[in-house]
C-alpha cells in the first residue's frame, strides 16, 4: 500500500492540542505579518 | 523608535480566538488539515446513507470491484456508522487486508474522505466535504424518482443546500434512464451548471437483487430475522416522509393484521427512524436489493423499491392511504395504474388474491462492472454532459429583507430573458418564516443555491479574515492579508465543480461576499444602488451601522470588472465618490418594476381600513432618517388641525418606529410593514415622499404604476425616475416641515394631479439597461 496511516501523520486527533490554538494573539500577530502595521 | 503592535488588530485576533475555541470550529480547522495531503491513487472509499451499511449502490460497485484483478491493488474503505451494528459484514470482510471500515466523522473518515482517489456515495457527504481537483466523486444516488425530487418539491428551494452541492461537486452521477436524468438535469437545475457527466447505465444496485438466497437468509439470521423458508414472504417497505426532525411514523401492524400469516412471512423494512428492533423489522444495514431476491410480493407507496422489484418480475402492491395529501405535499412524476390501494379495505382485497395481481415486468438491467469499467478504465458507455450556451449568472441579493434591493431583485427576477440567461441566486440557511416565503416567491427560473453548512478555516485564516472583514483591503499590506485559498475553499465547496461567468454581487453591502465573489473565477459586477458614500455615513442615533462593513466592501471594488448603479444621476456621484477605480467600469441599469404584480397585489382587501371620505396620504418606507418621516410627521400634525379631513399612513418599519409612535398625532397612522403595502396605497389619495436621499426610489415607481398623485423631494439622484413633464410629480423644494407643508397644501389647491405612467415601456427600457450593463 502506498502512503501513510493515520498513525503516522502528525495532525493531532484531539482538538485541544492544535499547535495554533496554544498561540498567544501576539504570535499570531506576528505570523500573520502584522509586524507592518505596528504604531508608535 | 519603539514601535508597538497594533491595538485594534490584536484586539479582532483575541476575538477571532474566542471564536475559534468552540468544538465545530475546531473539527473544521482539523479536516482542512486532512484536507491538505495529497490524494492517493489507489484507495477508494465507499459511503451509503452516512454509513448506515454496506448497502444499495456503492455496495454493488464494491462488489463488482471484488471481482476485478485490480482488487488487491485498491484500498476499500467503508464508512459505517456504527460498527456494532455491522459486525457480521465487518467480519465477512475481515480476511481482506485491503477493505477497511471507518467510524463516520472520525478522525480517519477526515483522512479518507480527503485523500481517497475515488469517493462513492449513495446520498451526500457532510457540509464540510469539499472535492479536491484530484479526487473523483461518484454520486450514485439511490433509486428511480417516482416521487418528486429536488425542486420539484413544492417549497424545497431551502432544503437542498448540501444536496445541490454535492451533485455539483460528483465528477459522475449515476443515472438508470432518461426519466432520472431529466429529473437531474430538470428537477435539480443541473441542468446548465453541472460541469461532471451523468452516466445513464442503469443502477448497479439491481446487480444485488439476484444474489444466492442461502446467503441473504444467513444474512438476515445475522441481524437477527429468521425466515420461515415453508412461506412466502411479503415485503411492507414505504418511503421516508415527513421532515428530517418530524418524520412520518408508520403504523405497519394495520398492514400486517390483515395477512394470512399461516402462509406468509411478513418483513416491514422502514427508514432507520421507524426502526424497532422486532424480528419482522430490517435494520436499516441489510441491503434491501438483496432482501428483494427471496420476497415474492413486495406493498410500498411512492419508494422508488417498486421499480427495483418490478424488474424481478414480481408483484407489487401500491398501498397509499395518504396519496391526496402526498401529491399536496411532495409530488410524484407518475400515477400507478393497477393494484393500488387508497385504504386499508382494498388492500385486504388485494391481499387476499395474491396470485391474481397484475405484475409490471421491467427489463433486467445488470450494469456495476460496466459503470465501475466507465470510472475506473474510461470505457465507453452512455455519458451526458449537461451543457447549455446561456450566460450564467450567480446572484448575491443578501439576506431579502423587505427592503429596495430585495424588491429591485424579485422584479428584475420576474423581467429576465431565461433563453439567454441561466440564474443562480446564492441563499442563505435561515429559517425565519418571512425568508422562506420570500425566497419561495422568486421566479422560478432561478436557481436557488443554500449555502449549507459553514465552511472550515484555520485559525490563521480565520483571524486574518476578520481583520479583513473589518479594516478592508485598501492597502497593500491588509490586501496581502486576505485569505484568498480560504474563500477560494468555500466557493468550490458551495458549487463544486460550477463556474458562473458572471458574478453578480447584488447588494454590495456584504465583505464577506465581495471578498467571496473576487476570489472566484468569473467576470465580477457589484451593484451601487445609493450614492455609496452616503449610504456609509448614514447615522442613526449616533452609530453608523454601515461605515465598516461598506468601508471593507469599497476597497473591494478594485477588484470589479463593473459597478452598477441604480440611475445615471447615481452613477455620476459614485463616479466622483470612486475616482480611483477607472470610469469605464461604471455603469447603470434602473430598477425594473413588477408592475403586474404590484396592480394584482392592489386588488386585494387590505386589513388597514380607512375612511374613503377623507383625503387620504400615504408614505411606504422604512422608518429612518433617510427617509424623514419626523418631519412629515410634525409636518402633518400641524396640517390636520386646520384641515382635519386628512389622514397620514405611513408604511414599513424601521428603527424610529418607536420615536415615530411618540410623536404621532391623531391623523397620523403608523400601519408597521406591509407584504401587501399595495392595496392600502391604491385607497390612498395622495403619495408622499419627502426622502432626505434615495438610491432607488422604488416606492415612488410604485405609486406610479397606482396611478397615485405624487409629492416628492426634489432629490437630483431622483431625477432619473422623475418624469420629464413638471405636473408629473410636485417637487417639494427642500426637507424642512414648511417645505412640506407647502406640498400638502399644494394637494388641497389641486396643483397634485395623477399622471399617465406607461409601467410596461419604463420595465422594458430599464431591463435593456440591465442587459447593456452586464454584457457589454
Amino acid at each position: 500500500m502506498d502512503g501513510y496511516e493515520l498513525d503516522d501523520l502528525d495532525i493531532v486527533t484531539t482538538e485541544k492540542s492544535y499547535a495554533t490554538s496554544e498561540m498567544t494573539s501576539e504570535e499570531i500577530y506576528t505570523m500573520l505579518g502584522c509586524d507592518v502595521f505596528n504604531e508608535e | 523608535m519603539y514601535l508597538m503592535k497594533n491595538k485594534k488588530i490584536l484586539d479582532i485576533i483575541e476575538q477571532s480566538k474566542k471564536k475559534h475555541s468552540n468544538k465545530n470550529a475546531l473539527f473544521l480547522e482539523k479536516y482542512i488539515k486532512y484536507y491538505e495531503l495529497p490524494v492517493r491513487e489507489n484507495y477508494i472509499l465507499y459511503e451509503s446513507f452516512c454509513g448506515q451499511g454496506i448497502i444499495d449502490n456503492p455496495y454493488a460497485l464494491f462488489k463488482s470491484f471484488m471481482k476485478r484483478n485490480d482488487f488487491k491493488e485498491f484500498v476499500h474503505i467503508w464508512v459505517v456508522d456504527n460498527f456494532e451494528e455491522k459486525w457480521f459484514q465487518i467480519l465477512e470482510y475481515s480476511k481482506y487486508s485491503n477493505i477497511r471500515f471507518v467510524s463516520y466523522g472520525s478522525d480517519e473518515y477526515l483522512l479518507y474522505l480527503s485523500t481517497a482517489k475515488y469517493l462513492i456515495n449513495n446520498c451526500t457527504f457532510p457540509t464540510y466535504f469539499i472535492k479536491k481537483d484530484e479526487q473523483v466523486y461518484v454520486n450514485t444516488w439511490h433509486g428511480i424518482a417516482f416521487k418528486c425530487l429536488g425542486y420539484d418539491v413544492p417549497n424545497s428551494r431551502l432544503t437542498l443546500g448540501n444536496t445541490i452541492r454535492n451533485f455539483l461537486s460528483a465528477d459522475y452521477m449515476l443515472s438508470a434512464n432518461e426519466h432520472m436524468t431529466n429529473v437531474y438535469l430538470n428537477g435539480y437545475k443541473l441542468d446548465g451548471i453541472y460541469n461532471g457527466t451523468i452516466i445513464e447505465e442503469g443502477q448497479p444496485r439491481n446487480d444485488l437483487s439476484y444474489t444466492n438466497r442461502k446467503y441473504v437468509i444467513d444474512k438476515l439470521k445475522s441481524f437477527g430475522v429468521e425466515i420461515d423458508t415453508g412461506k412466502k414472504i411479503i415485503l411492507y417497505a414505504p418511503t421516508w416522509s415527513g421532515t428530517l426532525s418530524s418524520p412520518k411514523m408508520i403504523d405497519y401492524d394495520k398492514v400486517l393484521n390483515l395477512v394470512d400469516k399461516n402462509k406468509y412471512q411478513v418483513l416491514y423494512k422502514s427508514h432507520h427512524v421507524n426502526y424497532s428492533k422486532k424480528k419482522i423489522h430490517i435494520p436499516s444495514a441489510m441491503d434491501t436489493n438483496e432482501l428483494l431476491s427471496i420476497c415474492d410480493v413486495l406493498i410500498t407507496d411512492y419508494s422508488s423499491i417498486a421499480y427495483d422489484f418490478m424488474q424481478l418480475g414480481k408483484p407489487v402492491i401500491y398501498y397509499m392511504p395518504d396519496h391526496e395529501e402526498y401529491k399536496k405535499t411532495q409530488g410524484t412524476y407518475f400515477e400507478w395504474e393497477c393494484n393500488v390501494a387508497y385504504n386499508l379495505q382494498t388492500l385486504k382485497v388485494y391481499l387476499n388474491h395474491i396470485e391474481e395481481l397484475t405484475v409490471t415486468p421491467l427489463p433486467s438491467v445488470i450494469c456495476s462492472d460496466k459503470i465501475l469499467s466507465m470510472i475506473i478504465d474510461g470505457i465507453d458507455g452512455k455519458r451526458i454532459k449537461c451543457k447549455n450556451d446561456k450566460i450564467k449568472l450567480l446572484f448575491y441579493v443578501g439576506d431579502f429583507k423587505p427592503n429596495g434591493v430585495t424588491t429591485s431583485f424579485m422584479s428584475l427576477a420576474n423581467s429576465i430573458d431565461y433563453n439567454k440567461f441561466d440564474v443562480s441566486l446564492i441563499a442563505l440557511n435561515k429559517k425565519e418564516p418571512l425568508y422562506v416565503k420570500t425566497i419561495n416567491d422568486i421566479n422560478p427560473n432561478v436557481r436557488v443555491l443554500c449555502r449549507a453548512g459553514t465552511y472550515a478555516q484555520t485559525l490563521l485564516e480565520e483571524c486574518a479574515k476578520d481583520i479583513t472583514l473589518e479594516l478592508g483591503i485598501g492597502t497593500d499590506e491588509l490586501d496581502k492579508l486576505l485569505p484568498r485559498e480560504m474563500y477560494k475553499r468555500e466557493f468550490k465547496r458551495c458549487f463544486g465543480l460550477s463556474n458562473f461567468d458572471k458574478l453578480i454581487n447584488f447588494t454590495g453591502y456584504s465583505p464577506f461576499y465581495s471578498y467571496l465573489f473576487i476570489n472566484a473565477d468569473g467576470e465580477k459586477i457589484i451593484w451601487q444602488h445609493n450614492d455609496m458614500i452616503l449610504d456609509r455615513e448614514r447615522n442613526i442615533k449616533g452609530y453608523k451601522p454601515l461605515y465598516v462593513p461598506l468601508s471593507a466592501v469599497f476597497s473591494t471594488y478594485k477588484y470589479y470588472d463593473k459597478l452598477i448603479s441604480a440611475s445615471e444621476e447615481v452613477m455620476k456621484i459614485n463616479i466622483r465618490n470612486f475616482s480611483n477605480i477607472p470610469i469605464e467600469r461604471f455603469y447603470y441599469a434602473h430598477n425594473t418594476l413588477d408592475f403586474n404584480r404590484i396592480k394584482k397585489l392592489a386588488l386585494r382587501e387590505s386589513d388597514v381600513s380607512i375612511n374613503k371620505d377623507k383625503i387620504n396620504f400615504i408614505n411606504n418606507g422604512r422608518l429612518s432618517p433617510a427617509k424623514n418621516q419626523r418631519t412629515l410627521i410634525h409636518a402633518f400634525n400641524k396640517f390636520s388641525e386646520i384641515n382635519p379631513q386628512c389622514e397620514l399612513y405611513i408604511v414599513g418599519d424601521g428603527e424610529l418606529k418607536d420615536e415615530l409612535e411618540q410623536i404621532a398625532g391623531k391623523h397620523v397612522h403608523l400601519v408597521g410593514f406591509k407584504s401587501n403595502p399595495f392595496n392600502l396605497m391604491k385607497e390612498c389619495d395622495y403619495f408622499i415622499f419627502p426622502s432626505l436621499y434615495e438610491g432607488q426610489g422604488i416606492s415612488l415607481l410604485e405609486a406610479r404604476v397606482l396611478g397615485l398623485p405624487i409629492v416628492v423631494s426634489d432629490l437630483p439622484k431622483m431625477k432619473g425616475i422623475f418624469l420629464p413633464d413638471k405636473i408629473a410629480q410636485y417637487n417639494i423644494n427642500g426637507f424642512s416641515e414648511e417645505c412640506i407643508l407647502n406640498g400638502l397644501n399644494a394637494c388641497l389647491n389641486g396643483e397634485v394631479l395623477s399622471y399617465p405612467f406607461n409601467a410596461e415601456k419604463y420595465n422594458l427600457e430599464s431591463y435593456m439597461e440591465f442587459e447593456k450593463a452586464i454584457c457589454e
